[in-house]
């Protein structure tokens, strides 16, 4: 048996992690490129989201190299992710591909799943799988996802300080690749603590100030640096330091219910939306709202929300946004990404609003002056 | 004499305009780009040059905006590279300091700015569609056969505008054939063009946003009358045009050098020689990773002074 799954952020981290301590082989889709994603636009419905596409495309290129069984991480909408499941098995069974397929959209299903198929799976590979094996795995595929958004998190703090702009970008790219290839926990601490040094070793001019800017929306193009067109690299660039909403683990542990104790969880950011959204529109709308109220209470100088084009409830929270956007003083970029999205095109609306910031904030302190 | 010079290279025309120390405009020049971002920037500085004196006049700064900003920034030395919106901004609000909303419909695209005590609080730029700018209204005026010159002057005439569906333009242009069929004259169609396009424009660019007097419509497609008047009846109040209407962004690419220039002192400003040097570019597809990305090189006297286009940062080490 061959595991597969789509990319969603760093999921695959995790799973390869988790694969590699049982000894399984997962065949890993290549990561989103502009391959997968015209093979997905080819054989996608035309005005089905970005997200959708690029799934597709991944699940192509892993079944060409191979993958027999498709695992996919879903809900039951109201978002069309919850419906994914059968028109991407359509499609796939009419492009005359043979596989197995399970949807991961409740605990029961994944239950059953892994009691049916995992375990199975696994036997071939290995005669007994103990408990103690399984919580092996699963935490060390944890603590790899966990090294590599830790990298993350501190090359969005260390890039608008960067001197020699991309210099950031490269040690992050090093490092990710290091943890990626360790093979047990004392490497991959190796691994983390040498990216570590490496990227504060970066050339840094501490003298500079960085706007402090959120990024929210969607769960998909918010995590996957392809869809977004690299936005999270072109704000840091162009002086942003970016704070991103949604991580993997952070996802994993609010549907486990465990970020009641979190700061910045997405617990909290759907009860700060209250006063404007007194029902669960669906995804990560509410979310999205509460998110821009929480870190307006933080005084941060902007906030963008990433949506699909024609997702529908990231449309929902964009025009709430615009209402939280006046009420709180919080300049709030919405960006619509699709196929035909041009970097450029996103560039010149990202250079504008970060002038946009610069300039507000620089009239503000000349007022408390 | 010091000057700073502006140069807005968009879809369609390329804007240079050459400001004092007291922001007031010496000289201005409005060519169509044509395709050809390179040729248009030094066809611009050569005619720039000849309108002025050059060795009695001193560059002390140089600011570049529009689509082909970060080009022509490499090509005459910018002090400053600021986004077409910025510069449009910082020109309204310099030129009626008290503007709050500004309204600019160039060729390619169309933006509405709000603007708060000379400060850009939020802006929009027509993202999923093209429709209501510069091209589409070009091309009516010529399938009608009227000199776009005179189309807003027509609209004007007009006693019953027609009813045209602008929702999107390739539907505009099948309702519009199908009024001309059934008998309806010229100049009420333009002018049920000028009024689909704005009904269109505030829906779809000025959606959601706060749009308050006074209000300032720049850009090419500000010369045309019908627009303007159009926009006045649907707001119920005057719309501005500016005396520089067409080479705003222009003028505030300038006023940005000059900002600039206070910081840095010296500009990097290559001087009117570049209009003679010979500048290419050229692409190519790299093919380390499927993401074939096409990445652009531009060449000074054949020698590549800066590439950019890829996603991982591989070939853009020349910029500086």
């Amino acid at each position: 048996m061959k595991v597969t799954f789509p990319h969603v952020g760093r999921m695959d981290i995790f799973i390869k992690g988790m694969a590699r301590a049982l000894g399984m082989e997962a065949v890993v889709p290549p990561t989103n490129s502009k391959r997968a994603l015209n093979l997905g636009v080819r054989y996608a419905p035309e005005f089905v989201c970005l997200p959708f596409k690029l799934i597709l495309g991944n699940l192509i290129e892993a079944l060409e190299r191979g993958a027999d069984t498709i695992i996919l991480v879903s809900d039951r909408g109201p978002c069309r992710l919850g419906l994914y499941g059968l028109p991407l098995q359509i499609i796939l069974k009419n492009l005359g591909y043979k596989f197995n397929w399970a949807t991961l959209d409740s605990p029961q299903a994944i239950k059953s799943t892994f009691q049916l198929g995992m375990i199975k799976g696994v036997r071939e590979y290995r005669d007994k799988l103990t408990f103690v094996d399984a919580l092996l795995a699963f935490h060390f595929g944890w603590k790899k996802m966990l090294a590599t958004e830790e990298i993350e998190r501190l090359s969005l703090k260390i890039r608008p300080y960067e001197i020699n702009k991309g210099d950031t970008t490269k040690v992050f790219y090093h490092g990710m690749r290091a943890i990626e290839g360790a093979e047990n926990l004392y490497d991959l601490r190796k691994a983390l603590d040498e990216a570590i040094r490496n990227l504060k070793k970066i050339p840094q001019d501490l003298s500079r100030r960085p706007l402090k800017v959120a990024i929210a929306g969607e769960i998909f193009v918010v995590l996957d640096s392809f869809a977004n067109l690299d936005i999270e690299k072109k704000l840091g660039e162009l002086g942003c330091e970016v704070d991103r909403t949604i991580w993997f683990s952070t996802h994993i542990l609010h549907h486990l219910g465990l970020d009641r104790f979190m700061r910045r969880s997405k617990r909290r950011a759907i009860q700060a939306a209250r006063p404007y959204l007194k029902y669960h529109v669906g995804a990560e709308c509410n979310a999205t709202v509460g998110y821009a109220i929480l870190y307006a209470k933080e005084e941060y100088d902007g906030f963008i929300h990433l949506m699909p084009f024609t997702c529908m409830p990231e449309f929902v929270a964009g025009g709430v946004l615009t209402r939280v956007s006046k009420d709180y003083c919080l300049p709030i970029f919405t960006v619509e990404l699709e196929e035909h999205s041009s970097p450029t095109h996103l560039m010149t609306r990202l250079e504008a609003f970060v002038d946009l910031l610069r300039r507000r904030r620089a009239t503000k302190e000349q007022g408390f002056r | 004499m010091d000057a700073y010079l502006g140069i807005d290279v968009g879809s369609i025309s390329t804007n240079l305009a050459l400001i004092d120390e007291e922001k007031g405009v010496l000289a201005w020049e409005y060519l169509l780009t044509g395709g050809r971002p390179i040729e248009a920037v030094q066809r611009g500085l050569r005619e720039i040059e000849k309108k002025l004196t050059p060795e009695r006049l001193k560059i002390k700064g140089v600011g570049s905006t529009g689509s082909a900003r970060h080009l022509t920034g490499i090509l005459v030395g910018a002090d400053t590279v600021k986004s077409e919106i910025i510069a449009h901004a910082v020109a309204a609000s310099y030129l009626i300091p008290e503007v709050k909303t500004i309204f600019e419909i160039g060729g390619q695209d169309s933006k509405i700015i709000i603007v708060r005590d000379g400060v850009v609080v939020d802006f929009a730029m027509n993202t999923i569609c093209a429709a209501g700018t510069g091209s589409f209204l070009d091309h009516q005026a010529q399938r009608l056969g009227v000199p776009i010159e005179e189309f807003g002057d027509l609209a004007l005439r007009s006693e019953i505008p027609t009813r045209i569906a602008g929702r999107c333009t390739v539907f505009a242009e099948s309702d519009m054939i199908h009024k001309q069929q059934t008998g309806h004259t010229t100049e009420n169609i333009v002018a049920g063009l000028c009024q689909a396009l704005v009904r269109n424009y505030l829906n779809n660019v000025g959606k959601g946003k706060e749009i308050l007097p006074p209000v300032v419509f720049q850009g090419g497609v500000a010369a045309n009358k019908g627009m303007k008047a159009a926009f006045e009846e649907e707001l119920g109040y005057e719309v501005i045009v500016p005396q520089y209407y067409h080479v705003m962004g222009a003028i505030g690419a300038a006023i940005l050098a000059q900002e600039t220039t206070v910081q840095i002192k010296k500009t990097r400003f290559k001087g009117f020689e570049v209009s003679e040097v010979d500048y290419k570019t050229r692409s190519f597809e790299c093919k380390a990773c499927p993401n074939l990305c096409e990445v652009i090189e531009v060449l000074m006297n054949r020698e590549v002074i800066s590439r950019w286009g890829d996603r991982c940062g591989k070939w853009e080490v020349l910029e500086k």
